[in-house]
């Protein structure tokens, strides 16, 4: 009887309006549900790393020369950089006396590189990698199932009628063969793009589609949208099985990776919107699920949602640190994270005191260790 | 008394904290070699495809993906990237490399698939380097050190892709880095070369001759390419220039960069391709220790634009297998 692994990951985001001016400081820090932490399985779970990033802004980055309002000043995925994390083991352990800003948790080497000088194209690529921690072994019959949700169209930026379809593609990555290795894939699948009502959400109100900023705890079926699992977007254990190379025993599989074609979106959007804004990766706003069918726990392999830059975090817009020793968490307990997030500033004229919305999300990544 | 060989072997084997250093393990592997007369020499096969914009597929030179020397060659990674101008000269938006599919096939086995797979798929090695330097550099960490002798030399051919416009010229420098076998002190080989055409030049041989105390094991190659000379951005664009290097001397005397000769030749490979560390390519990594090729063996390529609406142009890929030579 030996151990099979299964990735596994952790992750919440914490949406968080500031007091307003004058307002009680002590709403500058805000705890993320402990729940979303807790191993509630059989199993230990082993996390290696942790991935932070802005989740469901439409710009990476606000435009210098544009007069600051209450609706461009720092309202953009750049939010990260003003904004300070503290991590405890409740009761146990804490890693840090203070809280420490979260760029100073040394990034790994996990992005793109640059696109041509001058362009604010969200990424010459639009693709996360996820490689396993351990090789994840399929029987002949296993199978996975991987889900994609669609993306919020800031509805005042675009017009109906653009033409910026994104498409997203799928590799799962599996050893055998000649080249020691291969893919089962999905090229180029339509993600379903639903219209929002601001043009940089999560501010406002936006459908709960991707479900970040508003309600974390997808599925919604609010604003008549029928569950946000796109079924063109799901790389289905039919579909996979029918990649299968290996007829004659088990697979083991390696990783996935995940591409998604926002050029035209990207183009579209600098076109409408002009100003030096820098855009955002979609990566940044579609939740993923994932899970084992037919063999191994069929458990998802995080709380389905998950932004797919937080979990797919060899090559990925988020910021991406390696512990020195990992986590190990066993059945039933829980990590607590407790984040800071920027005061104000009087901008625009006549002056007025503006504080972003900020919504970052964390997510713990690792895998699971399961006696067989 | 062990040989310096046995104490090399013995190091290895021992896996001690220091020789599990990456830099420290090639120089140990450079010496073994060394003392057992193997030669390993960098080797990047590498083809320009026009990608066909009726949809149908786009298969390279024959003659290009074959090992046609004598010895056998270690594949251990694919580079890839668009080509600074496409078809028609016009400069490509490199972002339209998504658009496009790729397939290789090996004694009629398909990697990665039998379908075609969209190139951001492939990408597997983050190779991002600083903002500032990340579109004008492409370097590369030599799997195997070869070794540069003492009285050898390398001679490296650049050449830009287009003639710079009015009377702008273009600064492109390709540098080694590498340490002595014997005192261990870092050396460092560079030259630059100043371009106002697109003439192919070989670059001052002197600048890669080692001082003559000690072979080196080179560890490291990069190229880079200035702005123009005339541009108030002085970011540069390494797509700008192809690059051939040889050793003089000892070694096998082949070009390390082996690309189309026959129907649309292209004697120096796109500098991005140069890019497996860092760099603007997409990089993918074979799986375990790469691919083995013995003489005569080949890969097919195939690549097929993906995009119906067939909006990314004329767009012209450029496509490397990297790894290296053994001579025993």
């Amino acid at each position: 009887m030996g151990l099979i692994y299964e990735p596994r990951s952790f992750w919440s985001i914490l949406s968080v309006t500031p007091p307003a001016q004058g307002g009680d400081p002590a709403g500058l820090v805000a705890t993320f549900d402990r729940e979303h932490f807790r191993n509630g399985t059989r199993h230990p779970i082993v996390l290696k790393r942790f991935a932070l990033a802005a989740i469901g802004y439409a710009l990476r980055g606000n435009d210098n020369a544009a007069a600051p309002n209450a609706l461009n000043y720092r309202n953009s995925a750049a939010i990260i950089n003003e904004c300070f994390l503290h991590i405890s083991v409740p009761g146990r352990q804490e890693y840090s006396r203070e809280r420490l800003r979260l760029s100073t948790w040394t990034p790994l080497p996990t992005g793109e590189p640059p696109g041509p000088p001058g362009t604010a194209f969200s990424g010459p690529w639009g693709v996360c990698v996820m490689d396993f921690d351990h090789p994840l072994v399929l029987p002949q019959n296993g199978n996975l199932e991987l889900d994609f949700t669609g993306v919020i169209v800031p509805g005042a930026v675009f017009n109906p009628g653009d033409q910026i379809q994104p498409a997203l593609s799928i590799a799962v990555k599996e050893q055998g063969g000649l080249f020691a290795g291969d893919s089962r894939i999905v090229v180029r699948q339509l993600i379903q793009a639903t219209r929002g009502q601001t043009p940089f959400d999560p501010e406002g109100a936006v459908p709960p589609f991707d479900a970040f900023g508003v309600d974390p705890n997808p599925p919604s079926f609010a604003n008549g949208i029928q569950g946000i699992w796109a079924p063109q977007t799901r790389f289905s254990a039919r579909a996979f099985n029918q990649q299968n190379p290996n007829r004659g025993g088990a697979a083991s599989l390696l990783g996935v990776r995940a591409h998604i074609d926002q050029i035209d979106w990207d183009t579209t959007f600098v076109a409408n919107l002009g100003g030096a804004n820098l855009l955002a990766p979609l990566s940044m706003k579609m939740g993923t699920r994932i899970r084992t069918v037919d063999s191994g726990t069929k458990m998802w392999w995080w709380r389905p949602g998950a932004p797919m830059c937080l979990v797919f975090d060899k090559m990925t817009p988020a910021q991406v640190y390696e512990l020195p020793l990992p986590i190990t968490l066993g059945p039933g307990d829980t990590i607590e994270l407790e984040l800071q997030i920027p005061d104000g500033a009087l901008v625009g004229s006549p002056p007025a005191f503006v504080r972003p919305v900020t919504n970052i999300g964390v997510s713990f990544n690792g895998f699971a260790a399961i006696e067989g | 008394m062990d040989s310096l060989h046995d104490t090399i072997v013995r190091q290895l084997l021992e896996q001690n904290p220091e020789a599990q250093h990456e830099v420290d393990y090639l120089v140990r592997l450079a010496q073994k070699n060394y003392c057992d007369g193997i030669i390993e020499e960098p080797r990047l096969y590498y083809d320009s495809l026009p990608i066909n914009q009726a949809g149908l597929e786009t298969r390279g030179d024959p003659d290009v993906f074959i090992n046609g020397e004598a010895f056998p060659v270690r594949l251990t990674h694919l580079v890839m990237a668009a080509r600074v101008l496409d078809q028609n000269g016009a400069v490509i938006d490199e972002r339209f490399v998504q658009r496009v599919g790729l397939r290789l096939t090996f004694h009629d086995q398909n990697y990665m698939n039998r379908l075609f797979t969209p190139l951001p798929l492939w990408a597997d090695v983050p190779i991002a380097a600083g903002d500032l330097v990340g579109r004008s550099v492409a370097a590369w960490r030599f799997g195997r050190p070869p070794i540069l002798s003492a009285r050898d030399t390398l001679q490296v051919t650049v050449a830009l892709e287009r003639v710079p416009a009015g009377n702008a010229t273009r600064d492109v420098t390709v540098s080694f880095t590498g340490i002595g076998l014997l005192s261990k002190r870092p050396y460092f080989f560079s030259a630059t070369v100043t371009l106002a055409n697109a003439v192919a030049t070989v670059l001052d041989t002197a600048r890669f001759r080692p001082d003559g105390t000690e072979p080196v094991a080179l560890t490291d190659m990069t190229v880079h390419c200035s702005a123009l000379s005339t541009a108030n951005d002085p970011n540069g664009d390494v797509r700008e220039v192809r690059v051939q290097v040889r050793q003089v001397g000892n070694g096998t005397n082949a070009t390390w960069f082996q690309g189309p000769i026959t129907i649309n030749p292209l004697p120096q490979a796109p500098a991005q391709l140069v890019g497996l560390r860092s760099g603007r390519s997409i990089v993918h990594k074979f799986p375990g220790d790469g691919l083995i090729w013995e003489p005569g063996e080949g890969i097919t390529m195939a690549m097929q634009q993906l995009d119906p609406a067939i909006t990314s142009g004329n767009i012209d890929v450029c496509i490397g297998l990297a790894g290296y030579l053994s001579v025993t």
